[in-house]
C-alpha cells in the first residue's frame, strides 16, 4: 500500500441521514477521507452505498447530518456547486451521452472552467478556438493516461466503444473537472475480470498522475478492494458496522454476517 | 490499429472534375425544386418523389459514389456556398408570374428562422416546446403595435418582437424551473391556449378581427410593397420579401450552427440527454435551460414579426396550437439538434401541403401519411444529429483522424 497520505483529512461525514418514508436508508454515518488516499465503501446491495455518493454530489439532501469538504460544510449545495468545488464522480450504470463524441463527453467536466460562452459562440470565434484547442489537448491527455488507442476513436460517438472504454471516458470526464474527491461506483460493474483489473491499473495510473486526489470507491469484487484501497468502511442496513484496513474488516464478525448471514438466522 | 472503421473509399477526381462534380448537383437540386415549384400538375410530386427514392437507393448501393461526392464537397466547400448563393439569387426572378408560390417559399423562410429557434431548445436542449405558435403570435402582435399605435419603423418592431418573445418566455419559465421532465410541454400547451383566448378577447389586439394595416417593411424610402420592374418585366412585390426573408435565414443559419459548434451546443446536448450527468459535471442546467429557451424564442418571434410586416393582417387563428405541432414536426422530422435538417424540414413542411392541393380533400390524410412513413423509416429525421467536428475551430480539420497532440 502506497502510504501517500499526508493525515489531513478532506473530507468527512457527520451523523448523515438520510430517510425515504419509513425507510432509514443511510442512518448516522461517520466517515472521513485523507488527502491522497483510496478509501473502498463496502456492504451486501441496498447498504445505502450509493445513496452516500448521491447525497455527497449533493442529488439527496440528507434528512439530518452534515458532510464537509475541505474544512466547509457543502449541505444543502446544489450538485454542480460541489462539483466545482472538487467531488465528481462516476455511476454504476453508465451516464455517458452515447450519440456525442468522445471528447464532447469529456469537455462537459470542462464546462465551468471555459469563459467563451454565447457572445463569443456568435462574434468571436477565435477565443472560442483557443479554448476547444487547449480543451481538446487536455482531453487527449486524460484518454492517453487510460488507453493510448481511445486518443484515436475521440472524435467517434461514445456509442461505438467496448463497455471498459466507456468507463474509461465517463473516469475521463470525471477527472476533467479536476477534482480533489473522485467517487467511483462500482466501476468494475458488468466487466470481466481481466477488464477490471486494467480499469484498476488505470485508477492507480490517474491517482498518480493528478497528486494528492482522494478515491472512495464503492466495489463489489474483494480483489479490487483489498489490493487497491487503503482502509475501507464497511455498511449494512444504512450503518457503518466497520472501519480499518481490508484484513482488519474483513475479519470482523459483523461484516461476515452481512455477507455471508447471521450464524442461526437465515436469510 | 485498425480502431478507425474504414468509410468506403472515395474516387480522386481532378480539380475541374470536383467542381463539375460540385455544381452539378447545386444545379440539379436548384432545377428540381424549380420544376417542382413551377409546373403546377401533381404528377411532378409524384415524380420528384420516385426520382429521389431512386436516388437514395442507387447511392445506398454504390456508397463509393456518395463518398466521392461528400469528398469533393468538403473539398470544394467555397464554389458548392457560391453556387448555392446563385441559385437563392436567381430563384425569385423564375417566378414571374407566380406570387403566390413566391410567397409560400417566403412564408417557408420565415419559418426556417422560428423553426431554427425551436431547434435550440427541443432539438439542442431537449425542452418540448409546444407554444412556438404563441411565441410566434407574441413576436407578431409586438410588431404590429408597437407599428400602428407608435408608429415605429419595422426594422425596430422587428428587434422589439424577438425580444419581448424572449422576456416574455423568461417569465413563462420561472415556474418552469421547479418542475421537472415533461412539465414544460404541459405548461407550454397551457400558455399557447391562453395566447390565443387573449388575442381572443383583448380590446387592444383588436380581438377576432386581429391588427389590419401592419405598414409593411420599406428602406430608405422605398417601400416593399412594390412591383419590381427589371428586364422590361414586372416581377411580383415578394421579390422584396423573399430578399429580407433569405437574409434574416442566413443570419441564423450562421448563428444556429456557430451555437452548435461551441461550447454551448456541448452544454444543451448533455443536458438533453442526461442531466444528472451535466449537474454532477459542474453544469448549472436551469441557467442553460433558460438561456435556450428564450434565445430560441427570441427567434421565433423576430419571425412572427416579419410575418406581420410581410402580410400586414394578424388575427388570431394564424397563431394556433396546429401551427406549433407543425413547428415541432419540422425539426423532429428534419433532424434533432442538425441545422441543415431543420432548414430541409421546414422547406418541405410549409410547401408540401400547398403542393397537395392537387388533392385537395385528401391533402391532410397524405401530409399526415408522410409524417409517419418518414419517422418509421428515419427516426431520427431526414438529417439525424451529427458528432460536433468543431470544423473551423480546431486546426487539423477532422477530429476523426486525430493523432497525437497527445504527446503535447
Amino acid at each position: 500500500m502506497t502510504a501517500t497520505t499526508n493525515g489531513k483529512k478532506i473530507f468527512w461525514t457527520e451523523q448523515l441521514t438520510i430517510k425515504f418514508g419509513g425507510l432509514v436508508a443511510v442512518d448516522g454515518v461517520d466517515m472521513d477521507v485523507q488527502e491522497g488516499e483510496i478509501l473502498g465503501l463496502i456492504g451486501p446491495n441496498g447498504s445505502g452505498k450509493t445513496t452516500i455518493f448521491n447525497m455527497i454530489t449533493g442529488l439527496y439532501i440528507p434528512t439530518t447530518g452534515d458532510f464537509f469538504f475541505d474544512g466547509e460544510s457543502l449541505l444543502g449545495r446544489q450538485p454542480y456547486e460541489i462539483a466545482r468545488r472538487g467531488v465528481t464522480r462516476t455511476f454504476q450504470s453508465s451516464r455517458l451521452c452515447l450519440d456525442l463524441s468522445v471528447l464532447d463527453n469529456i469537455f462537459i467536466g470542462m464546462h465551468y472552467r471555459q469563459r467563451s460562452w454565447l457572445f463569443d459562440a456568435i462574434l468571436r470565434r477565435g477565443r472560442l478556438a483557443t479554448e476547444v484547442t487547449q480543451a481538446k489537448r487536455k482531453a487527449l491527455e486524460l484518454l492517453e493516461i487510460f488507453n493510448p488507442e481511445l486518443v484515436g476513436r475521440a472524435g467517434e460517438p461514445a456509442a461505438a466503444l467496448p463497455q471498459i472504454d466507456r468507463r474509461r471516458v465517463e473516469v475521463c470526464r470525471a477527472m476533467a473537472v479536476e477534482p480533489r474527491l473522485l467517487l467511483l461506483d462500482e466501476p468494475s460493474a458488468g466487466m470481466t475480470p481481466e477488464e477490471t483489473e486494467e480499469l484498476m491499473a488505470d485508477i492507480k495510473k490517474v491517482q498518480q498522475a493528478s497528486t494528492g486526489i482522494s478515491i472512495i470507491i464503492i466495489e463489489h469484487d474483494m480483489k479490487v478492494i483489498s489490493s487497491i484501497t487503503e482502509r475501507v468502511v464497511a455498511l449494512n442496513y444504512g450503518r457503518k458496522i466497520a472501519e480499518g484496513t481490508y484484513q482488519k474488516v474483513a475479519g470482523t464478525e459483523e461484516v461476515r454476517d452481512a455477507y455471508l448471514g447471521k450464524r442461526g438466522h437465515h436469510q | 490499429m485498425a480502431t478507425i472503421t474504414m468509410k468506403s473509399t472515395s474516387r480522386k477526381l481532378s480539380p475541374a472534375a470536383g467542381i463539375a462534380v460540385v455544381l452539378g448537383v447545386v444545379g440539379a437540386v436548384f432545377l428540381l425544386f424549380l420544376a417542382l415549384i413551377l409546373i403546377q400538375e401533381g404528377w411532378i410530386l409524384i415524380a420528384e418523389i420516385i426520382l429521389a427514392l431512386a436516388v437514395i437507393y442507387y447511392l445506398k448501393r454504390n456508397p463509393h459514389i456518395e463518398a466521392t461526392i461528400k469528398t469533393q464537397f468538403n473539398l470544394h466547400r467555397g464554389v458548392a456556398i457560391m453556387g448555392a448563393a446563385v441559385a437563392l439569387l436567381i430563384f425569385p426572378f423564375t417566378m414571374y408570374e407566380n406570387a403566390y408560390w413566391l410567397y409560400n417559399v417566403v412564408i417557408a423562410g420565415s419559418f426556417i428562422v422560428a423553426a431554427l429557434g425551436l431547434n435550440l431548445q427541443l432539438g439542442s436542449g431537449g425542452m418540448v416546446n409546444l407554444a412556438g405558435a404563441a411565441f410566434y403570435g407574441v413576436g407578431a402582435y409586438t410588431a404590429g403595435l408597437l407599428a400602428l399605435s407608435w408608429g415605429w419603423p419595422p426594422w425596430l418592431t422587428l428587434l422589439c418582437g424577438g425580444l419581448v418573445t424572449a422576456i416574455s418566455s423568461i417569465f413563462l419559465f420561472i415556474p418552469v424551473m421547479k418542475t421537472r421532465g415533461h412539465y414544460l410541454a404541459l405548461v407550454t400547451i397551457a400558455f399557447q391556449f391562453i395566447v390565443v383566448i387573449l388575442l381572443d378577447n383583448l380590446e387592444f389586439t383588436g380581438g377576432p378581427q386581429g391588427l389590419k394595416n401592419i405598414p409593411l417593411f420599406s428602406l430608405f424610402g422605398y417601400s416593399f410593397n412594390t412591383e419590381v420592374e427589371l428586364f422590361g418585366l414586372t416581377f411580383p412585390t415578394y421579390v422584396n420579401f423573399y430578399f429580407l426573408i433569405l437574409l434574416m435565414s442566413v443570419v441564423t443559419i450562421i448563428v444556429a450552427n456557430r451555437i452548435y459548434q461551441s461550447w454551448v451546443g456541448v452544454t444543451l446536448a448533455t443536458i438533453r440527454d442526461d442531466e444528472i450527468a451535466a449537474k454532477t459535471s459542474g453544469v448549472q442546467i436551469n441557467k442553460w435551460k433558460l438561456i435556450a429557451f428564450s434565445v430560441g424564442n427570441f427567434f421565433i418571434g423576430i419571425s412572427g414579426a416579419f410575418y406581420a410586416h410581410t402580410v400586414g393582417f394578424i388575427s388570431p387563428p394564424n397563431f394556433v396550437f396546429e401551427k406549433s405541432l407543425v413547428m415541432v414536426s419540422i425539426v423532429i422530422l428534419g433532424g434533432m439538434d442538425n441545422v441543415a435538417g431543420v432548414v430541409l424540414g421546414a422547406i418541405l413542411l410549409i410547401l408540401l401541403p400547398e403542393k397537395l392541393r392537387f388533392i385537395s380533400d385528401y391533402r391532410y390524410l397524405i401530409y399526415g401519411l408522410v409524417l409517419i412513413v418518414m419517422l418509421i423509416f428515419r427516426p431520427k429525421g431526414i438529417l439525424p444529429f451529427k458528432v460536433r467536428d468543431y470544423l473551423g475551430l480546431v486546426s487539423g480539420a477532422k477530429l476523426k483522424s486525430t493523432k497525437g497532440g497527445a504527446e503535447v
